[in-house]
Formats: structure tokens, sequence, C-alpha cells
């Protein structure tokens, strides 16, 4: 049932630009992030490190959010336009597997510019001749964290765009969020806020502590905004009357 | 679709204003304003943290641009992607180009967006000066002459930005485009201020560095060093000129369009 | 008897559109209007005739040319040849949106705005066609959605057949002397067909317009309008009123006997068909001297009807695609 779900969505996401923005992304970032490590070898200290952060400072904290917003409305406009909701509600399958389906989709695309940041990281400190061996056991915590992090930005950013029929606005609710993330770090939130787990978790700036305590809180937490994702959507999935456009 | 003419469709004012009942239920005040408030949150925690060790506001004013690269360019996409978008959702385009010009509906979408970043900019420019005079600063707190070439110089390069992503709006159904240009946009924008300054002029969002009102740079201690920014004639001139280009093209390649 | 059993009716010759009825004006007519997609030809050298006053039946298979057809008149696409003359007026760009004031149009899906209500839906159009504000309460009156129900339920939340009336309500507010309605009764419910059909019929009595209805449904059109073009494939295979669509249905006398077998051998010209036997149709004296005739060789009549040619088969015939079904 759920597996016919997500089939069904990867078949509506064929030959979608989606995908190829959540590889160029990463892949502009890394280019400019690079020519910005370079420029600036002199204030900072070379190192895989700092290359780390000049690639991914800003995506973790602003872009990246908002590029799943953008994600997850596109997932949902299928259904928005015209009366696909009618026929999305009278298929066989349970509302809690409709959401899940476009999750594990967003997931995978989330998945996509994370795989896509991993490569362009290596091949850049390749290139550029970074000095120090690669750290591949906290560079692998980082990105798998970080994208385990990023899941609870999937599941409130789906539901944001299920409630509200505008392509734009849950973008803007994503960068909302990440300056939101920011903003909870400073104040001490940063393992509790969704939007702060993922840059905890991929620990940009190299200021964050990555002790067995706050990864489990990272992964946990992570998990159960997940999962009250799923919860309400579902609940609200099950009893809204359908309204096919609004 | 052609020549624009008067006849036969309602005055130029009369069009903005139907933008606008069109846009009701849209939220779209909701939405910019919203952003806006998260930018100006975030404004007031950095300026708090700052102004105990340091009351020269000029640090904040060499940071504005920055927030504005972050936020602005994904807050116009946002407003020109709903007010195009309207008409789409609708299935709408076919019955509105019988009673209005194609290169009018362009304008007045164009002039209905012009209108609301000049609320934005102008509460955000207030914003500006209440953060300025409301935390405590001492040092370097901005005139109303300068608050003026503040809220001039960021509405010129939002109406650059508004433009360019309404043309894409136009091309394009799928709102996805423009909100991934929106979204690229703000990057490029902050990450181009890394770069040397003239990778700036090649950037539409990075024009609120071109534009800044105070620049920096560490001096021998490493410490910044603020000094104020002569006005951007250049800066706003392009940002007008291209603003101009983009809406003549996008206009024209609207109105060539059949449905 | 004569040897011809099926004889074709005197008329139009095959093929060629019929001139409107003279000393009529035309609401719209169009000379040569083409169109092409590259190598496509979507409407073909057309030439329509629309007598004002008129319910104008625009009938032909999906995909022949109706709406694309319709959009060149509204100027929302543009001719590769020929020209077009509405409500008296050759269309320029100069001159476009002033003769569109005159004109509703409801094409393919009905246009409105989901998340505005019918009222407000309306007073946008209003506006932009400069109208008085009570057209809005007589154009919902007019399609029934002005119950206090509907007053404040978003569009969005409409029935498909609440759409359609909408979208007739935004066509017909105003009262503009031409409306071109592409399918109007899509999607709707048997009675929801019957209303939109009889409104359309009263129209141009009712409203003093000319009204030009687009459908792939014959018995609709039949039911609608007074004349008919016939499209097919982007050429107009027959237009006149829907009088002359009728008459030429070819009419025969069928007939069942006790021997149909020696009854088709006394009779010349006779066509098996089954459990009947075809004759060409002739009057009631000839008629009576046929059963007669059969009676005196020992064969008795024991049905005797006279049947003609269904509107849908003249149809199937004109668009060459009886052999399709």
């Amino acid at each position: 049932m759920l597996a016919s779900c997500i089939s069904a969505e990867f078949i509506k996401m064929r030959r979608a630009p989606v995908w190829a923005a959540f590889a160029a992304l990463p892949a502009v970032s890394a280019l400019i992030g690079s020519a910005n490590y370079v420029a600036n070898l002199d204030l900072l200290t070379p190192g895989w490190e700092n290359l780390w952060t000049q690639h991914t400072l800003f995506i973790c904290y602003f872009f990246l959010p908002a590029l799943i917003g953008a994600g997850a409305s596109y997932l949902w406009r299928l259904e928005h336009m015209g009366s696909n909701w009618n026929e999305l509600m009278v298929a066989p399958v349970p509302a809690r597997d409709v959401f899940i389906a476009k999750l594990v989709v967003l997931a995978l695309l989330d998945l996509v510019a994370f795989a896509a940041m991993t490569a362009f990281f290596v091949a850049s400190g390749i290139v550029l001749r970074v000095p120090g061996a690669f750290p591949v056991a906290s560079f692998a915590e980082q990105v798998v964290l970080g994208w385990i992090g990023s899941l609870a930005i999937c599941g409130i950013q789906l539901v944001v765009s299920m409630l509200v029929r505008n392509f734009a606005v849950p973008v803007g609710v994503g960068l909302g969020g990440g300056i939101l993330g920011i903003m909870a770090a400073m104040g001490g939130l940063g393992y509790v806020f969704p939007y702060a787990l993922m840059q905890s978790g991929m620990n940009s700036n190299a200021l964050v502590v990555l002790d067995a305590p706050h990864i489990a809180q990272i992964a946990v937490l992570s998990v159960v905004y997940v999962a009250c994702s799923v919860a309400f959507a579902s609940a609200w999935l099950r009893t809204r009357d359908v309204v096919a456009a609004k | 679709m052609g020549i624009a003419t008067n006849a036969g469709q309602p005055g130029i004012a009369a069009s903005v204003a139907l933008e606008f009942a069109k846009a009701r239920r849209k939220h779209l005040w909701l939405a910019s304003l919203g952003l806006l408030a998260f930018q100006f949150a975030w404004l007031v925690a950095g300026a708090s943290n700052t102004v105990r060790h340091n009351p020269d506001f000029d640090g904040i004013l060499y940071m504005l641009p920055q927030l504005n690269a972050i936020v602005l360019p994904l807050l116009c996409a946002i407003v020109a992607s709903t007010v195009t978008d309207v008409e789409n959702r609708a299935n709408m385009w076919k019955l509105l180009l019988t009673m209005e010009d194609a290169r009018r509906v362009v304008a007045a979408k164009w002039a209905a967006c012009l209108l609301i970043l000049a609320v934005v900019v102008g509460v955000q420019t207030a914003g500006v000066a209440a953060v300025a005079y409301g935390i405590g600063f001492q040092q370097n707190l901005p005139g109303p002459a300068l608050l003026a070439r503040y809220a001039l110089s960021t509405f010129v390069v939002c109406a650059m930005l508004i433009t360019i992503v309404q043309a894409v709006c136009l091309a394009t159904a799928n709102q996805f485009a423009p909100m991934i240009v929106g979204v690229g946009l703000c990057f490029l924008g902050l990450f181009i201020a890394y770069l040397p300054p003239v990778f700036s002029w090649f950037v539409p969002s990075a024009y609120f560095f071109v534009c800044r009102l105070v620049d920096g740079a560490y001096d021998a201690s490493q410490h910044m060093r603020f000094w104020a920014a002569p006005f951007p004639a250049a800066g706003l001139a392009v940002c007008v000129a291209v603003t101009v280009a983009a809406f003549i093209a996008s206009r024209r390649a609207f109105a060539a369009r059949e449905l | 008897m004569t040897s011809q059993v099926l004889e074709r009716p005197a008329g139009t010759v095959e093929g060629a559109p019929a001139p409107a009825a003279s000393g009529e004006s035309l609401a719209v007519s169009t000379r040569g209007l083409t169109k092409r997609y590259g190598d496509a030809t979507v409407v073909d050298d057309m030439d329509l005739e629309v007598p004002e006053g008129a319910v104008y039946g625009f009938l032909g298979p999906n995909g022949a040319g109706k709406s694309t057809t319709m959009k060149m008149l509204l100027g929302l696409v543009h001719a590769s040849g020929g020209e077009a003359v509405v409500l008296g007026r050759e269309m320029t760009p100069d001159n476009r949106l002033e003769v569109l004031r005159e004109v509703g149009s409801l094409i393919e899906a009905p246009s409105c705005y989901p998340h505005l209500t019918a009222r407000e839906n309306l007073e946008i159009v209003r506006r932009l066609r400069g109208l008085p504000e009570s057209c809005i309460d007589e154009a919902l009156s007019v399609v029934r959605l002005d119950d206090a129900k509907t007053q404040g339920k978003l569009v969005g939340h409409f029935s498909l057949g609440m759409k359609q009336r909408l979208g007739i309500a935004v066509a017909l507010m105003g009262r503009p002397r031409l409306l071109l309605l592409d399918e109007p009764t899509n999607g709707l419910d048997p009675s929801g067909i019957h209303e939109i059909r009889q409104l359309i019929r009263e129209m141009p009595e009712r409203f003093g317009c000319t009204v030009v209805v687009s459908s792939h449904l014959l018995s609709e059109i039949d039911q609608m309008a007074d004349y008919v073009g016939i499209i097919n494939k982007g050429r107009m295979v027959w237009q006149g009123s829907m009088a002359d669509l009728h008459a030429r249905a070819r009419r025969w006398l069928a007939l069942r006997t006790t021997d149909n077998a020696a009854a088709a051998g006394v009779l010349p010209g006779t066509v098996a068909d089954g459990e009947w036997l075809r004759i060409k149709a002739v009057d009631d004296a000839t008629a009576g001297q046929v059963t007669l005739g059969l009676a005196r060789r020992g064969i008795g009549v024991v049905r005797l009807e006279e049947r003609s040619e269904s509107l849908e088969d003249i149809f199937l015939k004109l668009t060459g695609m009886e052999a399709t079904l």
C-alpha cells in the first residue's frame, strides 16, 4: 500500500526540474564557497573545517530550508491544481500513506542535496589541495546528522505546503524558519528547535558541540518532529472535507 | 494582443486596484510583512547583542545589506509570484485578455507589486530607525536624510528584483521557477559579497551591497573600521536601467504570446 | 415504382457551406480564416456566417478546431490568414478590446478565481467591462446563483455545475450583443444541461443577443440551435439552418411481410434489411397501392413504417466518420 503510494509519487516527479535544483544549490554553493576560501586564505586557517564552513554556512541556515519549502510546495502543487485532490482522496489508500509517500520523496530530494554537498566538498578539497588529512569520521557524522536533522524541516514544510495553497508563501516560511533557527541557537535552543537541528548537525561554523548526548538529541527530536508532522497531516487529511480548488 | 489602447478597458489606476481585489485572501500582506518580521526579529536580536559592547550603529548599518540580501529577494519573489499566479490558478488568462490588454495587465501587476514593496520598505526603514534609537546605540545614529537614502536605494534594488522575478513568473505557469530564482538570488547576492566588490555589479541581489550606506574593512589590528559610503548614483542608475529593460522585454514577450 | 430506392433530396451540394438567408445581417463572418501551427493546419480556410439574433451551433468532433476558431474571433490566437468581422467591425489590434466589450465568452473551462466568492468574481469582471452594479444581481439571478447559501461561498467550493453557471454568468453579464460559449454544458448533470439549454435557447429573445455555441454533442445542438456549422479537421463541412440540415435526412419506407422473399421479388429495387425490407419513400396513395399489390399476390403486410436518417447519421456522413464508428 505504502510502496505503491511512493512509486506513484516518483512517477509524478518524473522530468521534474526539482531534482536539478536540489543538486544545483550545493554545486553553486561549493563553487562560490571554494572561491571565497581561496580568496581569504590569509584570514582563515586553511583546512577541511574552514572549507566546510565556506561551502555550507549559508545553505544550512537559509537556503536549504527555503529550497525544501519549494520542493514541498512542488509536491503538493500537483494536487492543489484542478481537481487532483478528489482523485487523490478517493484512491484506496490511507491518508497517512499519502503524506508519508510525499515525505519519502522530499527526504530523497534532500538526500540528493546532501550527496551533492559531499561530492563537491571532497572534490573541491582535492582540487584546492586542502592541507591535513580528510576528517572522514567527523565529516560523515556531520553529513549524516545534518540529513537526519533536516528531516524535521521536511516534515514541517510538507505540512505547511499542504495547508497553504500558495506556492510561494511556504518558501518564505522555510527561510523564516531558518532565521528563527539561528536565533534559537543563539538562545540555547540549538538542539531543540526544528530548524536548528540541521544547523547543529552540520556544524557548519564548527562551534557546535557534537557529543553523544547531543547527537542522540538531534536524531531523536528529528524523528519526533517527523512523527508529529505525519500524525497531524493524517488527522487533517482524514477529517477535512476534500476541497478541490481554493 | 497588440498595441495598447485605452479604448475598451479601464484606466491604469483602476487596473491596479483590481490587482489588489484579485489578491484578496491570498495573505499577501501577511506573507511579506511576516517575512519582514522574521528579519526584524533577527536584527533586533543581533543588535541587542552588539549594543552591549559597541554602541556604534555603523556596525549595524554595515550588516543591513547582508540581512536584505538574505530576505528581500525571496520576499520580492513571493509578492511577484502571488500576484501573477492568481490568474494561472483561476484559468483566467483567456477571459482576462478579452477585457484587458496584455501589456496593461503586465503593467498593472508590476505597479501593484511596487506599491506593496514601497510599504514593505517603508516599514523596514521605520524598523531600522526604531532599532537605532530604541535599543541604546549612541554613535552614528541615522538622521532623516540617511534613512531616506536607505529607503530609496532599498526600494530601487527591490524594484529591479521584482521586475526580474515577474518576468520569470510570466514566462512559466509553474511557480517553481520564479521561487528558485528568488532563492537563488538570495543565495548569490549573499555569497558574491564575499568576493571582490566588482563581482557584485553582476548579480542583481548584490546591489544591496553596491548601494550600501556604510562601508568597512579590517584594519591592521584586525578591528573592523567603518566609514560612510558615497551616494551610489552609478549603482542606482544600473538598477533603474535593468528594471526598465526587463520590464519592457517581459511585457513585449507576454503580449506576443498566444493562448 | 421507380427503381431508385433511396433517393437524395434535392438541396445543397455536399460539402459546400450554404450562404446565409438573404437579407439577414451577420453578427460574425469570417473569410478564409486559417490557423497553422508549424506544419499542422488546425483551422483551414473557414468561412463562418452567424446571422444576427440566432443561436448558432458550432458542431464538430473533439479536436476539429472549434475552440481555436473561437479564440481567433476573440483575438486570443493570431490567425495565420483570412479575416474576421465581429459585430460589423473587422477586428484589429487597435479596436479589439472595444469590440470585445460587447462580446461575452466562455472558452474551454470556466474562468473564475477560486479564492473569491461568485459576487467578487463578477465584480472584477464588471469593473473591467465598465458595467453598472445592477448587472451583477441580474447575472446571478439568470443563472440562479443568487440564493443566500451561495453568497458567502468561495468559488473553489462550488460544484462543477455551479462553476459552469458562474462562467455563463460572467459571459452574459451586461447583456453583450454576442456570446461565444464553448461546450457550456460540459460536466453538468441532466437537469443542469436542460436548464442551460433552455437558457441559451431563450437568450436571443430575452437579451437580444446572438449566441454561438460549440459542442461535440449533436443532440444538444439539435435542441438549441437555429443554425449549424459543422466543422471537421479544421474545415467547415456544412453550414446552414437547422431546418435545412433535417431536410437532408434521407427518408424511406420499411415494411415487414408474411413472405419477404416473395415481396422482394415483386417490388423492384427493394433492399433487405434484416427482418425488414426497404423501399423508396413514396406518398400515401402509392404506399396504399404497394400494399394492395402485395395482398393480391397473397403476401400480407405486417408492418409499414416511415423512417429517416437520424441527425447523427447525417453528421457522421458529413464528417466522414461512419467508417470509424
